[in-house]
C-alpha cells in the first residue's frame, strides 16, 4: 500500500482515442487536484477516476484544502519536437493546514465521470500548519507524451 | 539571478498568463496556440532558474513547497520512454 511513480492513467487516455471519444479537454480550467496520503496503491492501468477506488478514501484535506481539491489554473497543452506538453500555474493555496500529503490526482471535474488524468508522486509526506502548500511545477512540464521516441 | 532579473522575468510571466486568460476567452484556437507555447517558454525559463538557484525552499514555517522532479523517476511524468 503505496504511491510509487507518478503517471498517466491509461482507461482515460484509451477512452479519449477510442470509440468512446471521452472528452477530455486539457485547455480546460476545471480540472481539479486532489491529495491523497501514502495509503493509496494506484494502477495506472486499471483506476478510473476520482471518488472511484481507490481514491475514494484515504484523501488529505484540511483548512482551506477542502475534499475535491483545488482547481488547476493557467492550463497549457502544447507540442513541439514531438513531444505533447501539458502545464499549469504552479500550485500556490495560502493559510492551509494539511498533514500528511504524498500524491496529487488530477481529475477532469467538469465530466461526470470525474476521470483520472494524471496522479504526481511528491516522494515523500508533505504537511503545512496555517502555511501555504505550494507545488512548482518541473520546468519541462506537468507531465510530457513523447510521440516520436 | 539577480532581484531585478527575477522581478522582470516575473512580469514577463504575469502578462503571458493574461494573454493566455484573453485568449481562451476568445476562443481563438490559433491564436491560443500561439499564447500557450509563449506561457510554457516563460515558465520553463523561471523554474529552470529558480532550480538552478536553489530557491525553491518554503519561504516561512508551517510552509511546504514541492517540486516534483521527472528525472528522480519517482516523482513527474515522463510519457514514451
Amino acid at each position: 500500500m503505496a504511491v510509487t511513480v507518478s503517471g498517466l492513467y491509461v482507461a482515460t487516455f484509451v477512452d479519449v482515442l477510442d470509440t468512446t471519444q471521452l472528452a477530455i479537454d486539457l485547455d480546460l480550467e476545471t480540472h481539479k487536484g486532489a491529495l491523497f496520503s501514502n495509503s493509496i496503491t494506484p494502477n495506472f492501468t486499471t483506476d478510473t477516476a476520482y471518488g472511484v477506488a481507490p481514491y475514494n478514501a484515504n484523501e488529505v484535506t484540511g483548512t482551506n484544502w477542502a475534499s475535491g481539491g483545488v482547481a488547476l489554473t493557467g492550463t497549457t497543452f502544447t507540442g513541439a519536437t514531438g513531444t505533447g506538453t501539458f502545464d499549469a500555474t504552479d500550485v500556490s493555496v495560502a493559510t492551509t493546514t494539511i498533514t500528511n500529503a504524498r500524491a496529487y490526482l488530477l481529475y477532469a471535474d467538469a465530466l461526470a465521470g470525474n476521470n483520472a488524468i494524471c496522479l504526481v508522486n511528491f516522494g515523500a509526506d508533505y504537511s503545512t500548519v496555517a502555511g501555504t502548500f505550494a507545488i512548482t511545477w518541473d520546468a519541462l512540464g506537468i507531465f510530457y507524451i513523447d510521440l516520436t521516441p | 539571478m539577480t532581484p531585478v532579473e527575477q522581478a522582470e522575468l516575473l512580469l514577463e510571466l504575469a502578462r503571458a498568463e493574461e494573454q493566455l486568460a484573453q485568449a481562451k476567452e476568445a476562443g481563438d484556437p490559433e491564436a491560443l496556440r500561439e499564447v500557450k507555447h509563449s506561457v510554457r517558454e516563460v515558465r520553463g525559463r523561471i523554474r529552470q532558474q529558480l532550480t538552478d538557484a536553489g530557491l525553491r525552499a518554503p519561504l516561512y514555517e508551517g510552509d511546504v513547497v514541492i517540486a516534483p522532479d521527472p528525472a528522480s523517476g519517482s516523482a513527474g511524468i515522463q510519457g514514451g520512454d
